[in-house]
């Protein structure tokens, strides 16, 4: 059994290592429970399965979820990590369905991987009860032979929106007795429905109550998310209804710790700080010393592969088992997930190294630790992360541990700034016209449009009519009908990534051993021909890709290094669509294309990071058409840079360029409604398109979803805002919720992107 | 910009995008100058059924049962159907055995695509059926949207008649549940609840598809019907003819799709007819001199267990031009065939036959052998013979060495058990 953490924060304290380097210890005192009672209409067998658990109360939060659905209304939990929100929805749904054996359920969970992971609770109360309910995960996977009967029998179905938006809503006839019959939506995780992604998933929605209706239903909907600061309006806004928010959270907590490290400067010179990954598997193997059970998570692949290859190494110096250290990551395959999962669960892993794969709900129970190795980006995130640590009987810490990059730096010195601050807003743009007329053309296929029908926006008429005139509807008495042979849905990605993955071969485990897989999108950087992929602290080096056929081959090695790939973007302006002159600079919008190419790698040695050579990519570039919306300066402005303007402020043009992006990237999305990973800013000094310094916004998908159009239209209103956001902001000379911190856009620049937005909107 | 002109762009960039992530192709029908509204009642003569739902045309062509269509005249049709025609087609045998060919409904779709989903429209759909005189064949057609469910209803007046079975070819995949599925978006129940559906794509798959691979019910009138079609329609343009109808109200490209409708729905007859008489009498069903058919038909017989017909079957495969590796699984199933009737003369052959013919040393007949010296006659000196006889060949053999040793041990294994056998048998003596 592991010992109170208590214990050991005294020991940081105490550690002359440790304690110069805490810039922050924040004390959360543990919380009593609030319990409430079984509410009189939940079926009795349901309760004596509960009671046989050891439960025999709900948590109020759970009460009150139960009582709003019981009175039919739409229902949104915000809860912490781990306060039994499963519970808010898995109730009502059994008891529906063993009062009345036709009632269905649909289960959207945003991922697959989620969605087979969050079902452990509802099987184990399932497999309790004296009545089989039938439940079934309908993806990608599901066997073809199965889905017939699941189709028809399933009486929970388990999804995703990908599944929902390809699979089972155009084909809603097959599915005619679930929709018939259909009572409750359930939507977990559904903070992760933001921005474009949301956009989309709003209009699925608007497609599946299209369908529900058609066939007599009207589903009430259940919905769980992390905390954000609008789950109320952000729910309304996904679903298209009221809802009604439960956050009066009564699960018990242990008190928790919060502690902020900032690695130690190795280079003052050059303001070169320990490294994050030793730094951060030196505090989490003193916690393995206390044998305290400790989750890691990392921002990216190839940092969880080296904290788990180096907290494993310790574990062998010490002769303890190195498997007491696990990582866990995206590309794992699912029942090595599995394992994992349960030896936390059942405490024989001590240690979990993980991206964000393990900061949404998978059911790993409760740790006492958790280090977070950089900031995550969001405090959203972060506080979710967190919340992985925290018993409920006695004390947990949480422990951010600071990279270099200027964000991690200035959060880890403005700990107020973390712990005062609203988490972010969940915003989505549902009518956002690229996003609404896919999914118009993808309703019409699955039922005619009747004039006179409302899909969100008011426009939709004009909108058919236009795809009347396109030959791809046809209107006839009253009704509009698909004509085309096209499968419209296909036509749509509801991601911007593609969902398909790379398989990982170890060549040497014979019958074509497959260990991992890997997104398109990382391929170039992680298995390119020469890679050392790092699979639980094993290294494999890559030996052939093949690039058709979507897969890698590897071979086990012992090698001193790890491999680094270099990646590249350029920008090329393709056309202008509309443009003006005003004042002194030129706003611009227009289609452009992006290449992204991988042409080098770095060898880095393990433990002194020393580079060790380098190595060629060959690797075809990818390319990205999207539209964009450009502020070109003007030839004065240039003239201007490193001009001394006045006392302690001279002009800079590059670090006041940089500084404009970051702010654009975090304003404009409040008007364009997206999320800010949905635009990307890029600033060149001297742009050879426009010989002028330029600043880019462009919209982050394939085609661009008109977000630059709508940034050009509103080009004032932003800048404008863009300004007042800096002029009010109490920083000196930067911080992320401006222009960025100072060690990013320099000491002059928040002044020179104020006499940059001076120069715009005059 | 006006919402119109955002949409062209919007629209325009998706296409754009398409075109250069899979170059993406789209074939779409300019509507000709010349075209007119002409109806469809111009160009073909046919009824207007009127339903609760609306009316919709429907055309009703008789033909007398004396036609021949390639090889067969309809009247054959009655000759070889199922029922009569011991339909050896495994599973289905039993079910279809009392069905009359008049209570057969022959049955195909023309839609507006093949993706399938709620947005695939039927808009011809052809039904034939034996009456006392005639094949008749109803074609129902949706000249707009609005009158599916006229269509519908209309079909389903004929569905509710002593229908016994569908056939249809590739029905059970595609036409079938697209049926369903406009049955439900129509709100209307299907007729067709206790009926037995035989799929043709699936018994000539087993019987053609070793040698023709395209099985495409246009590759099999062509190759196995002898049925010629003069200026057929591809079928990958009919979704665009109509497209192109709905919208200029020209019906006259309407007619091959219905003539061709027409004409799957007679090959659907034939090819039944066709299938009927090759299970019930190989011998006189003009195969020709396709070897490869044969072992097809004995392989269906094998199925069914009638290991007489089947060997009947492979041995007239054996008679024709195989390919040495066809050859050696015909024998390998042959000699099988032979083995369960008990007829071991001829499986003896068979398996010194496949140990003549193969180049490479394979195990089976040799065990085989064995097990039939050791077993039937009892004979250990004339199994251990055979097994070193095995042993040698494999020793010269140039494979695998893994593989190697996995033969050498089986063989080693029985040759131990041949061994201790003669043993025993000399003490009994």
């Amino acid at each position: 059994m592991s010992c109170d953490v208590s214990a050991i924060i005294q020991e940081l304290e105490n550690d002359f290592t440790v304690r110069p380097y805490l810039t922050a210890l924040e004390h959360l005192p543990a919380e009593e429970a609030c319990l409430a009672e079984f509410p009189n209409w939940l079926n009795s067998g349901l309760i004596d399965i509960l009671r046989k658990d050891g439960i025999n109360h709900l948590y109020s939060h759970q009460a009150s979820a139960l009582k709003a659905i019981n009175e039919g209304k739409n229902v949104v939990t915000v809860t912490p990590t781990a306060s039994g929100k499963t519970i808010c929805y898995n109730l009502p749904v059994l008891d529906a369905i063993i009062k009345k054996p036709e009632t269905r359920a649909i289960y959207l969970f945003p991922t697959k991987a989620l969605s087979q992971d969050q079902l452990g609770e509802l099987y184990r109360m399932i497999e309790a009860l004296d009545e089989p309910v039938k439940t079934f995960t309908y993806d990608g996977d599901t066997p073809v032979s199965a889905r017939s009967s699941i189709r028809k029998q399933g009486q929970i179905v388990v999804t995703n929106p990908d599944m929902l938006h390809t699979g089972i809503l155009p084909h809603h006839t097959k599915w005619h007795q679930l929709f018939q019959n259909l009572k409750y939506i359930v939507m977990d995780e559904i903070h992760i429905y933001r921005g474009v992604f949301g956009s989309h998933m709003a209009n699925v929605i608007r497609r599946l109550k299209r369908i529900c209706e058609f066939y007599g239903s009207k589903p009430q909907f259940i919905c769980c998310s992390a905390t954000i600061a609008n789950p109320l309006e952000f729910s309304e806004k996904i679903v298209g209804e009221k809802f009604t928010l439960i956050n009066n959270n009564g699960a018990p907590r242990g008190e928790k710790y919060f502690l902020f490290y900032n690695p130690p400067v190795v280079n003052r010179q050059l303001g070169i700080r320990k490294s994050l990954i030793k730094e951060t598997a030196r505090l989490v193997s003193k916690f393995l010393n206390y044998d305290i059970q400790s989750i890691v998570f990392a921002r990216s692949r190839l940092t969880t592969e080296l904290l788990t290859s180096y907290l494993k190494d310790y574990l062998v110096k010490k002769g303890i088992d190195r498997d007491q250290v696990r990582g866990y990551r995206g590309g794992y395959l699912p029942n090595l997930r599995r394992e994992i999962e349960k030896g936390l669960k059942e405490g024989k892993i001590k240690g979990v190294v993980s991206t964000n794969a393990l900061e949404l709900g998978v059911d790993i129970g409760q740790l006492d630790a958790c280090f977070i190795a950089g900031y995550p980006g969001t405090i959203s995130s972060t506080w979710q992360q967190a919340g992985r640590a925290g018993r409920r009987s006695h004390s947990s810490v949480a422990i951010l541990v600071a990279s270099s990059v200027p964000l991690d730096q200035y959060m880890i010195n403005a700990s107020d700034y973390f712990f005062k601050e609203t988490p972010e807003s969940a915003v989505i743009d549902p009518n956002n016209l690229s996003i609404l007329i896919s999914h118009i053309k993808c309703a019409a296929f699955e039922l005619p449009f009747i004039r006179g029908e409302k899909f969100g926006s008011e426009e939709l008429e004009e909108i058919l009519q236009f795809l009347e005139d396109k030959k791809m509807v046809h209107f006839t008495q009253n009704k509009w009908h698909w004509m085309s042979e096209a499968y419209p849905a296909d036509e749509v990605s509801l991601r911007s990534a593609s969902t398909e993955n790379f398989a990982i071969i170890d060549t040497e485990a014979g019958e074509n051993k497959v260990i991992g897989e890997v997104d398109r999108e990382s391929v170039a950087t992680t298995i390119h021909e020469g890679a050392i992929y790092i699979h639980e602290g094993d290294q494999y080096t890559i030996t052939r890709l093949d690039y058709d056929d979507y897969k890698a081959y590897a071979k086990k090695v012992d090698a001193d290094y790890y491999t680094d790939a270099q990646v590249e973007s350029h920008i090329k302006l393709l056309d202008v669509f509309e443009g003006h002159d005003q004042a002194n600079v030129k706003h611009q919008h227009g289609e452009i294309s992006i290449t992204t190419i991988s042409t080098m790698y770095k060898k880095v040695k393990f433990y002194t990071h020393e580079n060790l050579g380098y190595g060629k990519i060959n690797l075809p570039a990818e390319d990205m058409h999207t539209t964009a919306y450009w502020l070109v300066l003007s030839e004065e402005l240039n003239n201007y840079s490193g001009e001394k303007i006045q006392s302690g402020f001279t002009f800079d043009l590059g670090g006041g360029l940089l500084a404009l992006s970051n702010v654009m990237v975090n304003v404009a999305p409040l008007f364009i409604m997206c999320d800010p990973k949905d635009i990307r800013a890029v600033a060149q000094i001297r742009s050879p398109f426009t010989d002028l310094p330029t600043l880019f916004i462009y919209d982050n998908y394939p085609g661009g979803v008109g977000f630059s159009e709508k940034i050009y239209e509103l080009h004032d209103k932003i800048l404008k805002a863009a300004r007042d956001l800096i002029e009010n902001c109490g920083c000196d000379k930067g911080c992320p919720s401006c222009v960025g911190p100072i060690n990013q856009v320099g000491n002059h620049g928040k002044q020179s992107a104020l006499l940059i937005l001076k120069e715009a909107v005059r | 910009m006006d919402l119109r002109d955002r949409l062209e762009k919007i629209e325009g960039l998706k296409k754009k995008v398409q075109q250069i992530s899979h170059s993406h192709q789209e074939r779409k029908y300019q509507v000709p100058k010349n075209s007119r509204s002409v109806p469809i009642s111009e160009i073909l003569t046919g009824n207007i059924v009127n339903t609760p739902h609306g009316s919709c045309f429907y055309t009703e062509k008789k033909i007398p049962l004396e036609t021949s269509f390639g090889d067969y005249s309809l009247l054959e049709a009655e000759q070889y159907f199922p029922g009569r025609a011991n339909f050896n087609i495994s599973r289905f045998k039993n079910k279809v055995a009392d069905i009359q060919l008049n209570q057969a409904l022959f049955f195909d779709t023309e839609t507006t695509g093949l993706a399938g989903g709620a947005g695939t429209y039927i808009f011809l759909l052809g039904l034939g059926y034996f009456t006392g005189d005639s094949f008749c064949v109803r074609q129902y057609f949706m000249s707009d949207y609005h009158e599916e469910e006229a269509l519908l209803w209309a079909v389903n007046q004929l569905f509710a008649q002593d229908f016994k079975l569908l056939v249809s070819y590739n029905g059970k995949c595609y036409d079938f549940p697209l049926m369903q599925t406009r049955f439900i978006m129509a709100r209307l129940p299907l007729q067709l609840t206790d009926h037995h559906h035989l799929d043709l794509l699936f018994p000539t798959r087993r019987l053609w598809k070793k040698r023709l691979q395209d099985c495409s019910l246009s590759n099999i009138e062509r190759r196995i019907l002898n049925i010629k079609r003069d200026e057929d329609i591809p079928g990958y343009l009919i979704p665009h003819v109509y497209f192109r109808y709905l919208q200029d109200k020209d019906a006259r490209p309407l007619k091959p799709i219905f003539e061709h409708n027409l004409q799957d729905i007679i090959s659907l007859v034939i090819l039944t007819t066709k299938i009927g008489q090759v299970l019930l009498d190989p011998f006189r069903a003009g195969m020709g001199n396709h070897g490869i058919d044969f072992y097809s038909i004995g392989k269906i017989y094998e199925g069914n267990k009638d290991y007489e017909y089947s060997s009947r079957c492979y041995e007239e495969a054996l008679n024709h031009n195989l390919t040495d590796e066809e050859s050696l699984e015909v024998l390998r199933l042959c000699s099988f065939a032979y083995k369960k009737q008990g007829n071991w003369k001829q499986a003896k052959k068979a398996w010194r036959d496949i140990i003549s013919l193969s180049n490479e040393f394979i195990l089976y007949p040799y065990e085989e052998l064995a097990k039939y010296y050791e077993h039937q006659l009892r004979d250990y000196f004339e199994a251990f013979n055979v097994l070193e006889e095995a042993l040698l060949c494999l020793e010269q053999q140039n494979i695998d060495p893994e593989n190697k040793d996995k033969l050498l041990r089986a063989l080693n294994y029985r040759l131990e058990r041949i061994k201790r056998k003669q043993a025993m048998s000399k003490l009994k003596k």
